[in-house]
C-alpha cells in the first residue's frame, strides 16, 4: 500500500468519524410550539412602565404573568393599596397590591395563565403595564411571557 | 506538491477543522409567525367596587367563553373589619359557582391584616368554561366589601359560536 494511499484512507477515517459523532447528536429533536412565549418583560422598579412591543402589524399575546410584592429588611409602614395597570387590553384590567409590612417577607404572590394567550386589542400597538409606586421598604416584580405574533 | 496538500488535509482532519455536515443539520430557525391562536381570550372585565356587576355580554347568538379568573383581596393602612365572610356568585354558568372571600382584619401582621392582601386567587380553563345559555351574559357578582377592604376581579373571556 503506498504512502499517499495510507494518508487518504486516514482522512477518510476521521471524516466518518465526524459523521458519525454528528449523527449520534442528531436524536430527533421535538420542535417548539411555534405559539410558545418567546420573551419575558420584567420589571421590579417603582413606577415604571414595562411596554410590550409587538412586530409590525402583529398584535401582543400574553400567556403568563407573575407578580412577588416584598418588603427588604426594613418593614413597610402599612398603606392603602395600590394597582398595576395596563393599556391595551380590552377591559383595562388592574392588579391589586397590598403594601406589605414584615421585614425580609413577601405578603403576596400570585401567577396568572392564559393557556390559549391573551390577545391585545388593537394589533400593532404596544401593550403596557404600569407599576404602581412602591412604598418604603417594598418591592414589586413583574414578569410578563408574551410574544408577537399576526391575528388571523 | 500533492503530497504535501494531502499532509495538509491529514493535519486539518485530525484537528477536526475540516466543514461537516454539522451545521448543516441544526435546527432551521423558523421564519414563518405563528399566528395568534383563534381561541385566545380576547377581553377581560374587571372591577375593584363593591357590590358591583360584571357582566360579559356575548355577540348575539353566541356563547361567554371564560379562561382564567383573578382575584386580591386587600386591606388598606387600617385592615379590613373582621365579619362575615363573603360571596362572589355568578349567573349563567352551570352549577352557578362562587367564591368565598374573607373580610381581612385590622391586627398588625395578621392575615389580611393593614397593608396585606389575604387572597390572591388565581383560576385558569385551558380550553375555556362555557356559559350555560347562548346569547345571554354572563355576570360575576362582587359582595359588598367590609370597610377598608379591596377586592379586585379580573375575568378573561371571549364570545364564541357554541358548537
Amino acid at each position: 500500500m503506498s504512502m499517499k494511499r495510507i494518508v487518504l484512507t486516514v482522512i477518510g477515517l476521521v471524516l466518518t468519524s465526524h459523521l458519525a459523532f454528528a449523527q449520534t447528536a442528531q436524536v430527533q429533536q421535538v420542535p417548539a410550539h411555534l405559539d410558545a412565549a418567546t420573551q419575558v418583560a420584567t420589571s421590579a422598579t417603582s413606577a415604571a412602565t414595562v411596554t410590550l412591543t409587538p412586530n409590525g402589524g402583529e398584535s401582543v399575546v400574553i400567556y403568563e404573568l407573575d407578580v412577588q410584592n416584598c418588603a427588604n429588611g426594613s418593614a413597610v409602614a402599612a398603606a392603602a393599596q395600590t394597582n398595576i395597570t395596563t393599556t391595551n387590553l380590552t377591559g383595562s384590567p388592574s392588579y391589586l397590591i397590598g403594601s406589605g409590612t414584615t421585614a425580609g417577607a413577601c405578603a403576596q404572590i400570585f401567577t396568572l395563565n392564559w393557556p390559549t394567550g391573551l390577545r391585545a386589542q388593537a394589533p400593532g400597538t404596544a401593550v403596557t403595564f404600569v407599576m404602581p409606586t412602591f412604598a418604603t421598604n417594598q418591592t414589586v416584580r413583574l414578569n410578563v411571557a408574551w410574544r408577537s405574533a399576526p391575528i388571523q | 506538491m500533492k503530497w504535501r496538500a494531502l499532509n495538509g488535509l491529514l493535519v486539518l482532519a485530525l484537528l477536526g477543522l475540516l466543514p461537516t455536515p454539522v451545521a448543516a443539520q441544526s435546527t432551521p430557525t423558523p421564519i414563518q409567525q405563528s399566528p395568534a391562536r383563534l381561541d385566545s381570550a380576547a377581553q377581560i372585565a374587571t372591577t375593584a367596587t363593591s357590590a358591583a356587576t360584571l357582566t360579559l355580554t356575548p355577540n348575539g347568538g353566541e356563547s361567554v367563553y371564560v379562561y382564567e379568573l383573578d382575584v386580591q383581596n386587600c386591606s388598606n393602612a387600617t385592615g379590613g373589619t373582621v365579619g362575615a365572610v363573603l360571596s362572589m356568585t355568578t349567573t349563567n354558568i352551570s352549577g352557578s359557582p362562587a367564591w368565598t372571600l374573607g373580610t381581612g382584619s385590622t391586627t398588625a401582621g395578621a392575615l389580611g391584616g393593614p397593608g396585606l392582601c389575604q387572597q390572591d386567587i388565581s383560576i385558569k380553563y385551558p380550553t375555556g368554561l362555557r356559559a350555560q345559555t347562548p346569547g345571554t351574559p354572563v355576570t360575576f357578582v362582587l359582595p359588598t366589601f367590609a370597610a377598608n377592604q379591596t377586592i379586585r376581579v379580573n375575568v378573561s373571556w371571549r364570545s364564541a359560536p357554541a358548537q
